[in-house]
């Protein structure tokens, strides 16, 4: 018989018996053996003006897909250098066409316009080709998306959450996290979204408050020296361009570590309403001022150490995702098939790379 | 005793695990797979490149794919000698090969930074096709005709003085007759100013010739927009940006969130700083121009002072594109009382 490893939620699943185990995903990456790696990487790079970093991409998402185990299992990055190779090269040609092009003559500025109609596909075809490349035993990820529902949902969705002032992104949240996690794959298992917008508002709510009480602290300090100092503030002071740059600075700052409270946030109520194929639940349990802490002290310690501690920040963000993160798988996992095709599209992931379109998985 | 090698097997597209062994005999290479009472004999296989401790992993034709336990002796059973990816991870892993592999970078980098990038801009602009540069010039003149400039409103005879100086300027400059172009445009949204572009086209906008007051003062920024020209800077600027950003998205690989913008400031800052040079250098152009002609360098700077606000003219940080006021008169003078007085 199996045993229950750790005491569950009392959720009652009638049709598995109460076998579930508590499988938490685990990183065995270190930032000492990670930095050789990236060094290596990095110096090869900038020898061979950028040809390595196809190489260097595919080590370097193998190390840490490598080392990410689950249940005595670890993941896979089977993307070939070669292939990363062509989609750079074929993406900076087009960037630097485009870019000749509109210095010729700004009528060519109207092609951005096929560039926001292409976005739709590129999007499905670059999650495509990242989940294709990945496999957990032998059976690779998948995705199968819709352009249309790509258009209504990173194109005309965005619009609206703009125009309400940002009132709807816990809306916007969902809709992408259903639309991502719901076309995902794992060989022909599926993925259930059911995410509380509840929840989601919650989230929101708090992160706004969080908002409020950085912007207050943030321009207090600015505001409170100006005071003390009675500064004059008329005519041409150059005083008064350092002062408003640092209120914006201010505000800036805030409305990212508020944006991040929220993102980390927001990844606990999905990751903790997804099921895989009907049988699975995944959980997630990110501390959200923790992790934006780490975020904030990973950018400070790489700055300051002009990026030569970015493996160490590195290794750092990708244990504290994993860390928190864990299935309660009903069976023992062995019960998976994949399926062929669906490969996605190489020049569309590395321009999607390229642009920083990132889904922070 | 034939070397063997346990690990975990998976049929292609499955995600079930079998236990399997690893070994060769005098037929070649075989796995032995549990529940399975023939021995596969794979015929070719491809290896995942060894990378810090990871399990290799074999993928054979069929798809399904054997992970070793252990690489201990797996390349002797292979029969395969150490690769490229071999010696790339042994240095990976050895201390002095990382710091070496560091100090290189910092210096390649540094140096790329401060001379190479800059070196390769002027390179890059030297090499440039004419054609090319007189296609900026239309295609920013296109944009610029249709948003910020208008009809001059300067008489006939006004410009035509100015042209012959100009003209005047180009030939002291070595410049080939009818390269170089004076335009004249009202342009009350940009205020006094003058501009290079990249093919041998300069504006001046007819309030920058209201608020002279002697032609010599015109004609200096002339001599200095014609430094611009015949140095190349706004090319070397555009292709060293360039460089910046492929230099960066090239090598970094993986910044991580919000790096990104810290390096677009710190290479905006860098342009910053080299367009300060630039300047410095057309400021030089401007005298040795002006003295060939036999005018006055210097009046120059009396219109420049009329053009910037009286307060702010200490104010010179990094964000600036130029230097001070101050400074550049200093150096200009500096310049010429160095150069002996020809007689």
């Amino acid at each position: 018989m199996d045993e229950l490893n750790t005491p569950l939620d009392t959720m009652p699943n009638p049709s598995h018996p109460p076998t579930a185990r508590h499988l938490p995903f685990e990183f065995r990456g270190r930032a000492g053996e990670y930095f050789g790696i990236w060094i290596v990487n990095v110096l090869l790079s900038i020898i061979t003006l950028g040809i390595y970093s196809a190489w260097a991409k595919v080590r370097r998402l193998r190390y840490f897909y490598g080392n990410t185990w689950l249940d005595g299992h670890n993941f896979e990055y089977h993307a070939k250098p070669k292939q990363i190779l062509m989609g750079r090269l074929i993406v900076f040609g087009v960037l630097v066409v485009y870019n000749i092009l509109v210095h010729f003559s700004p009528i060519f500025g109207i092609l951005s316009f096929g560039f926001i109609f292409a976005l739709p596909w590129v999007i499905n075809k670059a999650v495509g080709f990242s989940a294709r490349m990945t496999s957990y035993r032998n059976v690779r990820f998948g995705f199968q998306g819709s352009y249309w529902r790509a258009f209504r949902i990173f194109l005309l969705l965005p619009l609206l959450t703009i125009i309400t002032v940002g009132l709807i992104t816990p809306i916007y949240t969902r809709a992408t996290s259903r639309y991502l996690y719901g076309n995902l794959r794992y060989g022909t298992a599926r993925l259930e979204t059911g995410i509380p917008l509840g929840a989601l508002y919650g989230n929101f709510v708090l992160s706004i408050g969080l908002f409020v009480v950085l912007a207050i602290l943030l321009i207090g300090l600015p505001i409170g020296t100006a005071l003390l100092q009675h500064v004059n503030f008329d005519g041409f002071s150059p005083y008064l361009r350092t002062f408003s740059f640092s209120i914006f600075m201010g505000l800036y700052a805030a409305l990212l570590i508020a944006g991040l409270f929220y993102h980390a946030g927001a990844r606990n109520i999905v990751f903790n309403g997804l099921t895989l194929d009907g049988a699975h639940r995944f959980r997630s349990s990110l501390h959200r001022l923790g992790y934006c802490w780490m975020v904030v002290s990973n950018l400070l310690v790489t700055v300051l150490t002009l990026g030569l501690m970015r493996p160490w920040a590195a290794i750092r963000s990708w244990r504290y995702l994993t860390d928190r993160t864990s299935l309660i798988a009903s069976t023992d996992l062995s019960e998976f098939v994949g399926q062929a095709g669906g490969d996605g599209n190489v020049v569309a992931a590395e321009y999607a790379e390229i642009e920083l379109i990132s889904f922070g998985f | 005793m034939a070397v063997e090698i346990p690990g975990r097997y998976f049929e292609a597209h499955a995600s079930r695990t079998i236990s399997a062994v690893l070994s060769r005999d005098v037929d070649g290479l075989f796995l032995r797979i549990e529940g399975r009472s023939d021995m596969m004999r794979p015929k070719k296989l491809t290896r995942s490149s060894s990378l810090a401790g990871l399990p290799t992993k074999l993928t054979f034709p069929d798809g399904s794919v054997f992970e070793a336990q252990t690489d201990a002796e797996l390349l002797s059973i292979l029969q395969e000698k150490p690769g490229f990816f071999e010696s790339v991870g042994r240095h990976e892993r050895s201390l002095k090969s990382i710091i070496f592999a560091a100090a290189a970078t910092i210096l390649v980098s540094v140096s790329l930074w401060l001379w190479g990038l800059p070196a390769f801009a002027a390179a890059a602009a030297w090499m440039t096709p004419p054609a090319v540069s007189q296609f900026i010039d239309t295609g920013t003149l296109t944009t610029l005709d249709h948003t910020l400039l208008s009809p001059s409103k300067l008489v006939t005879a006004q410009r035509d003085m100015y042209r012959a100086d100009f003209d005047a300027l180009a030939i002291a400059a070595g410049q080939p007759s009818g390269r170089l172009s004076l335009l004249f445009f009202d342009a009350p949204r940009i205020g006094p100013n003058a501009f290079a572009l990249p093919g041998g086209t300069v504006i001046i906008t007819d309030q920058l010739v209201k608020l002279s007051q002697s032609p010599d003062e015109v004609a200096g920024v002339l001599a200095h927009e014609i430094g611009h020209i015949e140095h190349r800077h706004s090319l070397r600027l555009i292709y060293q940006a360039l460089g910046i950003s492929f230099f960066i998205s090239m090598v970094s690989g993986d910044p991580g969130s919000m790096i990104d913008s810290v390096i677009q400031q710190a290479s905006a800052l860098q342009t910053l700083s080299n367009s300060r040079d630039f300047e410095r250098e057309a400021d030089h152009d401007s005298v040795v121009l002006m003295q060939k002609i036999g005018r006055n360098s210097l009046a120059m700077f009396a219109l420049l002072d009329r053009i910037v606000p009286k307060g702010s003219q200490g104010d010179v940080s990094f964000l600036s594109t130029h230097p001070g006021l101050q400074e550049r008169r200093r150096e200009v003078e500096q310049f010429l009382s160095k150069a002996a007085p020809v007689q």
